[in-house]
């Protein structure tokens, strides 16, 4: 078989092709139909070849030529072995013959072995008087080398065909793949080609476009270009703090673009304009989260657009729109039903407006309302706002007979024209409420806020700085005695002069849910920082974990206390490093092995101090945390993975 | 020279300029609020973004002479405190290169 695939060969050289083709012809019959064509290509250049080097070595005039000494060729005739036809191609000629050798070998591309082997006739001259005297030991070398160095080959030259991968897959995969990619590098991406730059600009992958990262290094038209492309499918558009969209025509094609949005956030856009503004809202009616802090261009004919066009409204952010006032919110809460989350801070209007108020009771829709800032908030206003306008209260009791409130988070930091009356209203009526910040509201006293810890038993946060006029006795009487003490993960009585020891030891006692304690400016003691490990250390044996790795629990704030010293602050580090002592000594035959026992413990406290002390005290929980960590075998656990852990978890405890 | 884009700061509780709502600093940033500035309290960060600093003056306070300059919001130009540049007592060293943030001025930015 091998000899009538190699019939028009030369008979000067039988072995040459016979050598390709014995070597070859390792599969049976049914492919070697698909061996021929390739086989007469690389016959043909053999031909040539082989042709060529009869006539060189027949010819007298060209043995002067070849007699000439050639550097190429002279160290690769001691190889004599290797004188098949592969050698042929991987001998030596300093013509770039590399390529065909490996073209020889991979056989990856059929269209390239023909035209090297078809090269090297042209260059193999040179090198054939390295092959004359070698011709005739080829016979007796051929099977021994060739088989050896050919065989791989046949295998994959059935499969010789070019895989491009990249356009088999169907277009879903391609995008699934390009998904991975941040925004930044699909832009860069984009350049590889055409089909590419149609892929990276579908707009599946543009559905959630957050400018957070690149938002300063991001050219406007760029901008506008990528958000026309993806027009309709983008959802949620992050663009807070561009800048650069100031130019009309660039913003109203954007606005053109975009009417499917759903949560839209243009914090910062400062130069935003009106018209587009509002031609964004009337374009986009499913819009169900908007932020709109700072912007100069919100003002109350925007907020009725926003109470007209966006019916499915859940959470609105103007705070500080100076060009608006309360007017401009009661058209909001009136508009939209389905308003759960509405920031207010810096808005002007409020007391001026009673409507608002009323609104914002009859509707009674919000579940977290942040008025913080509004400084010209008054009692009335805010009375009205909780209890409507005219409330009735109980006879006996003096409650009032209003239907509890939805509020879950009210935040009125700085109001500071609110005092006992109107806060007082908060009581018995706000069932729900979880979070409350009443910080800077300088004229309340214990009075205020006796009511609302009775009757709130969800209190998770409790913000009460700078309310110099609280008194230990609430905190005795009211705080760790509420049925929200359980519950209470964080407390900030910054600024809180007359708190000391006496109110804060009975609070650490009975809230053992506490993440974070802000006591800065107040007058505790070391006491109050040996009861808190207590607490921290009773309660870290009696539950589990919070997270598998050891993590700080417990965040207290205590710098500029004057009656703290050094002694409380050690407190606090010996019972961070107490797990790593007693692992190490086993009390009573007890020792602490791995499992369930030894899972427990391993809670720290975090302290913010005393700058001088700071930075010993970060030492010292870094390390403990390290032990800690490697205690429990986590060593391959890097420093990196722990503190990203305690990043995260401490996040999510702030929420 | 271009746009000026501001800083924005991630955290739960940040403070900004009362005028224009430009993050200025991350409360847990504060190292003391031990501090009176002309318009009432004052603290003392560590950082601020989104200001920029005025020329250096000498002035007498309470602790000491102090070599400070006046820091201004980015965005709106008022003043919003000063940074301490040079303290002359070596018990107030620590505020070198620190930033006082006058309470009155800041808001709170969540």
């Amino acid at each position: 078989m091998a000899d009538s695939t190699i019939s028009h060969s030369t008979p000067d050289s039988p072995a040459s092709p016979g050598s390709e083709a014995g070597s070859l012809n390792v599969q049976p019959g049914s492919d070697v139909a698909e061996q021929f064509p390739v086989l007469q290509h690389k016959s043909k250049g053999r031909q040539r070849l082989l042709r060529s080097l009869q006539r060189i070595s027949s010819s007298q005039n060209l043995r002067a030529r070849i007699t000439r000494p050639r550097a190429s060729s002279a160290p690769y005739r001691s190889s004599a072995s290797s004188l098949s036809c592969v050698s042929l191609t991987s001998t030596p000629s300093p013509f770039g013959q590399p390529s065909s050798s490996s073209s020889y070998f991979s056989f990856g591309d059929v269209s390239t072995a023909p035209t090297s082997v078809a090269a090297t006739p042209a260059v193999e001259t040179p090198g054939c008087d390295g092959i004359e005297p070698v011709l005739a030991v080829r016979k007796v070398d051929h099977p021994v080398s060739t088989p050896m160095t050919i065989s791989l080959p046949t295998e994959i030259k059935k499969k010789a065909k070019i895989f491009n991968f990249w356009d088999i897959i169907p277009n879903e995969i391609k995008l699934y793949v390009l998904s991975f990619l941040s925004p930044r590098e699909l832009v860069r991406v984009s350049r590889v080609s055409k089909k590419f730059h149609e892929l990276c600009f579908d707009g599946q992958l543009w559905t959630e476009f957050d400018a957070s990262n690149f938002y300063r290094d991001i050219p406007a038209e760029s901008l506008t270009k990528i958000l026309e492309t993806a027009g309709p499918f983008v959802h949620d558009l992050n663009l807070r703090g561009c800048l650069q969209i100031e130019h009309m025509q660039r913003a109203q094609r954007l606005v053109k673009a975009c009417h499917n949005l759903y949560s839209t956030t243009l914090e910062g856009c400062r130069n935003f304009q009106r018209p587009t503004l509002h031609a964004l809202l009337k374009t986009n009616n499913q819009l169900v989260h908007l932020n709109l802090t700072g912007l100069p261009a919100v003002n109350n004919a925007t907020c009725k657009i926003i109470s007209r066009e966006c019916p499915d409204l859940e959470s609105l952010n103007i705070s500080g729109c100076r060009e608006m006032d309360a007017r401009g919110i009661r058209f909001v809460i009136e508009g939209c039903p389905k308003l759960r989350d509405l920031c207010a801070s810096s808005i002007r209007g409020f007391s001026s407006n009673a409507d608002v108020a009323t609104a914002i009771f009859k509707t009674n829709n919000l579940e977290r309302l942040v008025l913080s800032n509004c400084s010209d908030m008054t009692d009335d206003t805010f009375t009205t706002m909780i209890l409507g306008p005219n409330p009735e209260f109980d006879m006996l009791t003096n409650r009032p007979l209003t239907p509890p409130r939805k509020l879950r988070h009210l935040d009125l930091t700085r109001c500071c024209r609110l005092s006992d009356n109107s806060i007082k209203s908060l009581a018995y009526v706000t069932p729900q409420l979880e979070g409350l910040s009443l910080s800077n509201l300088t004229l309340l006293t214990d009075s205020a806020l006796e009511p609302i810890l009775a009757s709130s038993p969800n209190l998770t946060h409790l913000d009460l700085e700078d309310l110099s006029h609280l008194t230990n006795s609430l905190f005795i009487n009211h705080v760790a005695k509420s049925p929200c003490s359980p519950k209470l993960e964080h407390l900030a009585i910054s600024a809180c002069e007359s708190i000391s020891d006496a109110g804060m030891l009975p609070v650490f006692q009975s809230c053992t849910n506490l993440r974070s304690v802000l006591m800065d400016n107040t007058r505790i003691s070391n006491l109050t920082l040996t009861e808190a490990a207590d607490m921290v250390r009773s309660r870290s044996l009696s539950r589990p974990s919070p997270s598998p790795f050891p993590v700080t629990t417990l965040h207290l704030t205590i710098y500029d206390t004057p009656l703290v010293t050094w002694t409380g602050i050690l407190e606090i580090l010996s019972r961070n490093s107490e797990p790593l002592t007693a692992a190490k000594t086993p009390k009573d035959g007890v020792v602490e092995v791995g499992g369930e026992g030894g899972k427990r413990g391993k809670e720290v406290i975090g302290l913010k101090c005393f700058h001088t002390w700071q930075m010993t005290v970060d030492e010292h929980t870094r390390r403990v945390l390290r032990v800690l960590a490697r205690q429990w075998g986590l060593r391959r656990y890097s420093l990196e993975c722990i503190r990203e852990g305690r990043k995260k978890l401490i996040c999510q405890q702030r929420g | 020279m271009g746009l000026t884009y501001n800083t924005y700061l991630n955290s739960d509780k940040i403070y900004g300029c009362k005028n224009c709502k430009a993050h200025l600093a991350n409360a847990h940033d504060i190292i003391s609020r031990n501090f009176r500035g002309q318009h009432g309290k004052a603290y003392l960060f560590n950082t601020v973004v989104n200001v920029e600093t005025g020329d250096p003056s000498e002035r007498n306070m309470t602790t000491g002479r102090h070599v400070v300059r006046d820091i201004q919001c980015r965005q709106c130009k008022d003043v919003v405190g000063w940074k301490y540049d040079r303290a002359y007592e070596s018990s107030e060293k620590y505020k070198e290169g620190k930033f006082i943030l006058e309470a009155e001025l800041l808001c709170n930015v969540t």
